[in-house]
């Protein structure tokens, strides 16, 4: 097994009288693209905050590099980048100075590393414009530029394509894949997207109200949640006498007007063939599984005011 | 640390805010240095027809020195708004830009953070004042000459001209160290707040209320008044005072330097472990 970079150890935080984060243990390894998903408000911007040493944890700790962070922090900060929150800088200074003025901090970093951490994020072409004349795409990547300055073992990234449009999430993306692969730099990125950490991340975490729900490897996450079919189809007591007659179908659930038929992926053109041959009429089928399910009425369950509405608009109609 | 200290005044002179107070200075007393030449009045006039018959005094009066006294006694009480406006960004104006994030997530201990934003801001207070003092005593002399310096104060005292250079030299010192207890304060406040405006109005309330406490004839306000730091911050007229009382210009300096540094150690120890949620 290789080893552990970074790790919190019952790590809390309160604030007032609620607790953003409690009790949460999470392993990130190196090499890791470790995924650390949740909903809105789930605590990700806290925890990262408590590891880049913006905010001081309630309770527990925080190991990197096998030291723990509050007495090593300067060691441990030396070898990482990171960016919490909206990419926020100084925008009476170009970019160029902007990171200038973060190397020092480092000890000082070169022109040529400026130049090429820029290149990387594809910002060469602005270096010397004021950052306050940059869309928030530009910024996101300038956070990405700032966080690799001084040559980082580990990226700490928070929500790091929020507020791009497909494209641009798409780059940052291949961009994070990229410098896992051909730099070898751990990274830790936040995300409220379950498809973007399975596209990008190798491990992943995920939280809600501040706890750890489930930690692993993506794939093994993905995999061995239930898998299922939903299928919307007519007349949907034919079909079901249908399914009954598939061996391989061990359970299945009626849901409305659809059937939720728990199988693999590779069963569905059996099961459609002979749907069809029944004459039956299929509306759609889309592939399920429960993980994503699980994670979506979670992020649901965040937005109670929206819910609400939502069933009211249904009613309405 | 000093090619960030450097970074960090590039930082705060490329910004809009800090000229704000040199474009002040720089037009005030420029004004009132032409006003007075142009109007053609002689403040000193009529209180100095005898004197000047009766006593062998170099050059006009109304030269220089005598301006730049003046300018230096009447917006004495206002620099202090312009350094708060600088010094009480220092810290939360990194609060309003969300910079807080980039400049403490860093291999840089936040006590070496903010003595270099002390520093800076130390720095910046220095250039305002010692601007205030070149532009006065430069255009002072440059429209009205050199000579003795007159000073009302209860009586008519006549300084002369090759005492007054040194004279100045200590007041601005003492001006110096005084805004420099300005900036401190406004520089605590500062570490507290996500905004600037909290610490300008606080310095400026803070150092209005202890004036006027300090003004009262009360008992209570006389027992409280050696520890209030503006008691000490007009240590700059001694140096006008004939004799010299240098032990109590030295005595008044050093408090304001414990002042400072008291403030910006309160300020240390506070913000070590500050959560920082902006
Ligand atoms: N300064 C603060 N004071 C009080 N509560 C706070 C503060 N900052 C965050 N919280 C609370 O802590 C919880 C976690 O917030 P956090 O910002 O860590 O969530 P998040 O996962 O980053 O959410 P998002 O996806 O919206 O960025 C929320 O309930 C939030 O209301
Ligand atoms: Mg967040």
């Amino acid at each position: 097994m290789s080893e552990i970079i970074l790790q919190t150890h019952n790590l809390a935080k309160r604030y007032k009288k609620r607790f953003a984060v409690s009790d949460l243990n999470i392993e990130v390894y190196r090499g890791d693209v470790f995924g650390f998903l949740g909903p809105n408000g789930a605590g990700k911007s806290t925890t990262i905050r408590m590891m880049l040493s913006l905010i001081h944890p309630t309770n527990g700790s925080i190991t990197i590099f096998s030291k723990r962070l509050d007495k090593h922090r300067g060691e441990a900060l030396k070898r990482i980048g990171g960016l919490v929150e909206k990419p926020d800088f100084y925008g009476h200074l170009s970019a160029f100075d902007n990171l200038k003025f973060i190397g020092s901090l480092y000890g000082g970093v070169n022109k040529k590393r400026i130049e090429e951490v820029l290149e990387t994020v594809k910002l060469s072409d602005r270096i010397n414009d004021k950052v306050k004349t940059y869309s928030h795409g530009m910024k996101q990547r300038l956070g990405i530029a700032q966080a690799l300055l001084a040559n980082p073992e580990l990226i700490i990234l928070d929500e790091p394509t929020s507020g791009l449009d497909p494209q641009g999430m798409r780059e940052v993306r291949e961009l994070i894949k990229n410098l896992s692969k051909e730099q070898n730099i751990t990274i830790f990125l936040s995300s409220h997207l379950l498809t973007e950490v399975e596209q990008v991340a190798n491990r992943m975490a995920i939280i809600n109200n501040g706890k750890l729900v489930v930690q692993g490897y993506v794939q093994e996450l993905l995999n061995s949640s239930d898998q299922y079919v939903q299928i919307q189809v007519e007349p949907i007591e034919a079909a079901e006498q249908i399914i009954k007659s598939f061996a391989f179908i061990k359970k299945y659930e009626r849901h409305n007007n659809s059937l939720l038929i728990y199988t693999s992926i590779d069963r569905i053109p059996e099961i459609n063939a002979e749907f069809v041959k029944h004459n039956l009429q299929v509306s759609s089928i889309i592939p399920r599984r429960s993980l994503e399910d699980y994670f979506i009425e979670m992020t649901e369950r965040a937005y109670p005011a929206f819910q609400n509405a939502k069933t009211k608009g249904v009613g309405n109609a | 640390m000093l090619n960030i200290v450097l970074l960090e005044a590039h930082k705060i002179f490329t910004k809009w805010r800090t000229y704000i107070g040199f474009l002040t200075i720089g037009i005030i007393v420029p004004l009132i240095v032409v006003g007075l030449k142009l109007s053609g009045i002689n403040p000193t006039q009529n209180a100095m027809f005898n004197f000047q018959e009766e006593f062998i005094t170099t050059g006009n009066l109304f030269n220089g020195w005598f301006i730049s006294h003046l300018i230096m006694h009447s917006l004495f009480v206002h620099i202090p708004f312009l350094i708060t406006l600088v010094a009480g960004d220092s810290l939360a104006g990194e609060a309003t830009s969300g910079t807080y994030r980039i400049l403490l997530t860093r291999p840089v201990s936040r006590i070496k953070v903010l003595t270099i934003k002390y520093i800076t801001t130390i720095f910046y207070t220095s250039t305002l004042v010692v601007f205030l003092a070149a532009l006065s005593i430069g255009l002072g002399h440059l429209f009205f000459g050199d000579g003795d310096l007159i000073i009302f104060r209860g009586e008519i005292l006549l300084l002369p001209v090759d005492e007054v250079w040194w004279r100045f030299l200590l007041a601005y010192l003492g001006a110096l160290v005084a805004m420099w207890t300005v900036a401190s304060l406004a520089f605590f406040f500062s570490s507290f707040v996500e905004n600037a405006i909290g610490p300008i109005i606080g310095t400026m309330a803070v150092l209005i209320i202890f004036l006027i406490i300090g003004e009262l004839p009360i008992e209570f306000f006389k027992t409280i008044k050696p520890y209030l730091f503006t008691t000490y911050s007009s240590v700059w007229t001694k140096a006008f005072e004939e004799p010299v009382n240098f032990n109590e210009i030295f005595k008044s300096i050093s408090y304001l330097c414990i002042y400072c540094g008291g403030f910006f150690l309160v300020t240390l120890y506070l913000f070590r472990r500050k959560d920082i949620l902006s």
